[in-house]
């Protein structure tokens, strides 16, 4: 299996057309030969493996920092692809082009390895002395003042909604309803319901951006004082 | 949905919301491992997701002291509405339990099973499963503790994924109830007691067993 370059930079499209992407296309990220790829690794090519990490390692760490956190990362990130490289030598990857989900199931095997690890420990050290230890699932340490920021726009905006609109959302966000069950009981068609999510989510982002956007200038301005 | 399409952005919320079916999941996690484009994406969304939740709690908590404060009022004016008779006060009475009870009827269309969560050892089993149309009021004890006049309530599943968060005003007798609306399928949950101030200190975490 190939997909080149150019391949990707043209179906590197949204699978739906519903509705677009506020985001800039991005660039192709990378060129794949899956075949080669593997035999090079299967070879113990260390360009193989050079390759395999500087594909797959930022999405690697992607998933195992929203699964399990910042702390120890980058050696969970190691020993990931090391039982990566150790199954395709073995052969356990009978075919090339499976590449993708081979790496996700290894990397979810880790997870939840990790997480049996978490709670057996968890519990052995409340049993010892009542005092929990815990798991911190974030891997960014601003990610709580962020949120809590949005969260404080977001519930300006809530607030001069009609209250209709913020059951709706409500129903799905904070009761996590299923949308047929909200627009069977709101009386809403599909399209009323996703149209009213996307206009409350643009509203949302137009107040965060005009608000936020003081946030980089200040920080640009302090760190030119502080050189001066 | 293939591997090299970017992924959408409701697609990309169910995953956050964790509503995406297991097919789509291992496509769009395929994706994810190539494309750091719809990683930041991911991020932004979960984000946006985690904001909209706090947001519209505290815009429900606001709209439920506003309806306690309506009844206490009521109350203060003319005392018990059920001990006093007379059609007008009866009119009266319809008219303000119509106003209360409306709104909590279409929300809660399911009953509350109370769980007394005293302990920090060992789990809290619950000795039947929880129905389809049963939630959690969850009593937690607040002995020891210290004493805030709100406290943000926390509930994460075993990998520590937020499931359901909500702040609650302390009532000062040591005990905290809180009722979730959301309900919990069977699974190890940790029900935690933070600080709701910026710093978000952990008080406290309860084991939930849930059959
Ligand atoms: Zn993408």
């Amino acid at each position: 299996m190939l997909a080149t370059h150019d391949d990707l930079s043209n179906k590197c499209q949204h699978s739906s057309n519903q509705e677009p992407d506020h985001s800039e296309q991005p660039t192709a990220p990378i060129e794949l030969n899956l075949q080669d790829l593997v035999d090079r690794i299967r070879a113990e090519d260390p360009s193989g493996m050079e390759e395999l990490y500087r594909i797959f390692s930022k999405g690697v760490r992607f998933y195992l920092c929203r699964q399990l956190g910042a702390q120890e990362l980058e050696d969970k990130v190691h020993d990931t692809f090391v039982i990566v490289v150790q199954a395709i030598r073995r052969g356990d990857l009978r075919e090339p082009e499976r590449l993708m989900g081979f790496i996700r199931t290894i990397v979810r095997r880790q997870v939840a390895a990790h997480i049996d690890v978490a709670i057996q420990s968890r519990r052995e050290h409340m049993g010892l002395d009542g005092t929990p230890s815990l798991v911190d699932a974030s891997c960014d340490p601003e990610e709580n003042f962020i949120v809590q920021q949005k969260a404080e726009l977001m519930e300006k905006i809530l607030g001069g909604m009609p209250k209709r609109d913020r059951e709706i959302l409500t129903r799905f966000y904070l009761d996590e309803q299923p949308q047929d069950q909200i627009c069977r009981e709101m009386r809403l068609s599909e399209t009323q319901f996703r149209l009213l999510k996307s206009r409350a989510k643009s509203r949302f982002g137009e107040l965060g951006k005009k608000k936020l956007l003081r946030k980089p200038i200040q920080s640009v301005f302090m760190r030119k004082s502080a050189s001066a | 949905m293939n591997y090299l399409d970017h992924l959408h952005e409701d697609t990309l919320e169910a995953y956050v919301m964790g509503k995406l079916p297991e097919n789509d999941i291992n496509s769009l996690e395929d994706h994810l491992l190539l494309c750091e484009h719809c990683q930041a994406r991911t991020r932004e969304v979960e984000l946006d997701w985690k904001a909209r939740r706090i947001a519209l709690q505290r815009v429900r908590e606001r709209e439920g002291s506003r309806l306690s404060v309506f009844h206490a009022v009521w109350e203060g004016m003319f005392g018990s509405p059920a001990k006093k008779t007379g059609w007008a006060m009866a009119c009266a009475t319809a008219a303000v339990a119509m106003f209360l009870l409306v709104p909590s009827a279409q929300e809660n269309s399911f009953s509350y099973r109370n769980v007394d969560l005293s302990s920090m050892r060992g789990g809290k089993d619950l000795s039947a499963p929880v129905q389809p149309d049963e939630r959690l009021r969850l009593h937690l004890d607040l002995a020891e503790l210290d004493q805030l006049s709100v406290y943000r309530v926390v509930i994460v599943n075993a990998s520590g994924d937020l499931v359901w968060e909500a702040e609650q005003t302390n009532p000062g007798d040591n005990k905290l109830v809180v009722a979730v609306p959301k309900r919990l399928v069977s699974g190890t949950y940790w029900v935690r007691l933070l600080d709701r101030s910026a710093s978000r200190r952990l008080l406290r975490e309860y084991p939930l067993q849930l059959q």
